[in-house]
């Protein structure tokens, strides 16, 4: 695809104006194309003429042809339509080409102007965080100055300022938020898990939250003892990992909590336990922590040993200490089984053609074990049943495309009208005569060789000659 | 003036149409095909309204393929009926006939 430059190129390059279906095929490219980067080469003043005379280089042109500079991107260039614009502003936010080209493949199957539309797409992208954060507040900028004035701030709300968000609660300030989201009790934990349970309806700020799960997995998080943040970020990460993926965290979340943290890293983190309850006790200079393994009580259920005897199924009561022993082998031969290592699992013994069951060189029957062959069996009528539904569905098939109507049916259906047409004898339509006296219709008789009929009405006698004119 | 190249294309390409029609049609047996020809009905043009919607556009988009390669109806239907000689009599032989199955081609190529 051509540039504006090769454009401007091509156009010194010839002596006297072009039209653009020549600077086309000049440059391989299409007639559109090159109508629209003369148009925005024209909005900067660097070439100029018209479409019926052609198109010519402005001094201003070749100046910057001959300072071997490149044509910026301006606003101009930019279409007005929203993925034009978002493409612009990535780039003026700093995105890297290919994040943008990813973005707009996103973007541009997504409703444009919404503003959580455009943050779910930055966000799936990896974006990184500044230019994201930049490229938002540019294409909201655009989408405020789009929107009526009246509804602009209902769509599309400025965000609150950072030095707002953080004036603590009982300053009497004025700010959006008067306290700093990360301290609000919003916050409930059920196991190792912490939910959010809206505003100020919890138990727990985030913070403390984050102590009681990492306090019940065993790691308090705790800055180092030189004040580093290092050591309390990993045991943050170590609780992160337990927190509940359902309520993700936002990047607010995150700073508002390493901003706590920083708060508090001068001073020496107050260490503390939680009880069996979930209360959390802090830990007096000094005082011990004692842990207890709380001793497992002895079982005061009997074990028993269930066993197979000859006498039948017996449980007796197993002593500790004593080992148990497993008897897999069979029961005694006084038993009704014979005692061969077949497991009970085949009780199919193999009878030879005489009818007598075969038996193994130590005079053993032989089992057959069938269940290869019940599996063929269930394999092969598994089979049988797919065929049968596909031969049903095929035969379905079949019937909806012979009542689909096509050109063969057609023709037979038109030749079978017209076969129909003509075996049908044309309609009978009695012939009837009219009495000479009474102006009575009549229909003659049908009865073969009459000579006289009469007329119904008025008994007058007509002969055959009369009525038929012949004998 | 047409090269050598383009004439034999648009033969073979007639024939090719024709024997298409002709493979189609006689599906319906060659009985139907004398009594719709003998009462006057129109053989192809019958074939060609009685398709499905889809065989429609299909076959609308093949025939428009070969009016751009210079292919008449007319030119078709010869194809057809000479590659039929049971038909051809009748066909030929049957005033109006030949007209009328052109302008039923016509028709349903017009139609949208």
């Amino acid at each position: 695809m051509a540039s504006q430059t090769e454009v401007l190129k091509a156009l010194h390059e010839k002596e006297g104006p072009i039209k653009s279906p020549d600077l086309a095929r000049g440059l391989k490219t299409s007639d559109d194309t090159i109508r629209a980067l003369i148009s925005k080469l024209k909005k900067k003043t660097l070439v100029d003429g018209d479409a019926k005379e052609g198109w010519y280089i402005t001094d201003a042109g070749i100046k910057i042809l001959e300072a071997g500079e490149s044509i910026p991107t301006t606003i101009t260039d930019v279409g007005e339509d929203e993925l034009s614009k978002f493409k612009y502003y990535g780039q003026l936010a700093g995105a890297k080409p290919d994040d943008i080209a990813a973005a707009s493949e996103l973007f541009q199957n997504s409703d444009m102007r919404s503003m959580a539309e455009v943050e779910r797409v930055l966000a799936e992208t990896n974006v990184p965080i500044t230019s994201r954060t930049r490229w938002i507040n540019l294409y909201r900028g655009y989408l405020r100055n789009t929107t009526p004035p009246e509804i602009r701030d209902e769509l599309y709300p400025l965000p609150p300022t950072p030095e707002a968000r953080r004036v603590p609660a009982g300053e009497g300030a004025t700010g959006i938020e008067e306290i700093t989201r990360g301290e609000r009790i919003d916050y409930i934990v059920e196991g190792n898990e912490i939910h959010r349970v809206g505003d100020s309806l919890g138990e727990f700020t985030f913070r403390q939250a984050l102590q009681v799960v990492a306090a019940k997995r065993g790691a308090t998080p705790k800055a180092e003892a030189d004040g580093s943040l290092t050591g309390a970020l990993n045991a943050f990460a170590e609780a992160l990992k337990s927190t509940s993926p359902s309520q993700p965290l936002t990047v607010q979340d995150v700073l508002n909590i390493i901003n706590t943290m920083k708060e508090n890293s001068g001073e020496a983190s107050a260490p503390g336990y939680v009880d069996e309850d979930g209360d959390w006790h802090e830990l007096k200079p000094g005082q011990p922590v004692i842990l207890k393994r709380s001793a497992q009580s002895p079982s005061t259920g009997k074990t028993l040993v269930i066993k197979q005897t000859p006498e039948g199924i017996v449980a007796e009561e197993h002593q500790a200490g004593s080992p148990i022993i497993i008897n897999a082998n069979p029961p005694p031969a006084n038993t009704a089984m014979p005692a061969t290592a077949m497991p009970p699992m085949m009780p199919f013994p193999v009878i030879g053609s005489d009818g007598t069951p075969v038996v193994d060189r130590d005079g053993h029957p032989v089992y057959a074990n069938i269940e290869p062959m019940l599996k063929w069996l269930g394999f092969q009528s598994e089979q049988r049943r797919a065929d049968e539904r596909h031969t049903t569905l095929m035969g379905l098939a079949q019937t909806v495309r012979e009542n689909l109507g096509d050109g063969i049916q057609a023709l037979k259906a038109a030749a079978t009208e017209i076969q129909k047409t003509k075996q049908q004898p044309p309609p009978e339509t009695p012939q009837a005569y009219e009495c000479g006296n009474c102006k009575t219709q009549f229909a003659l008789p049908t009865t073969e060789g009459w000579q006289t009929l009469k007329c119904p009405k008025c008994e007058q006698t007509w002969t055959r000659k009369e009525v038929l004119g012949h004998d | 003036m047409t090269s050598f190249t383009e004439r034999t294309a648009r033969h073979f390409m007639t024939i090719k149409a024709a024997k298409k029609i002709k493979k189609e049609i006689e599906k319906a047996g060659m009985a139907n095909l004398k009594i719709l020809a003998e009462n006057g009905v129109s053989v192809v043009g019958t074939y060609l309204q009685g398709c499905s919607p889809k065989e429609k556009t299909e076959l609308r988009r093949d025939f428009n393929n070969l009016i751009s390669m210079g292919i008449t109806a007319e030119m078709v239907l010869d194809e057809v009926t000479r590659q039929m000689p049971e038909l051809a009599p009748i066909m030929t032989g049957k005033e109006g006939y030949r007209k009328a199955e052109i302008q039923k081609i016509n028709e349903f190529l017009k139609e949208s």
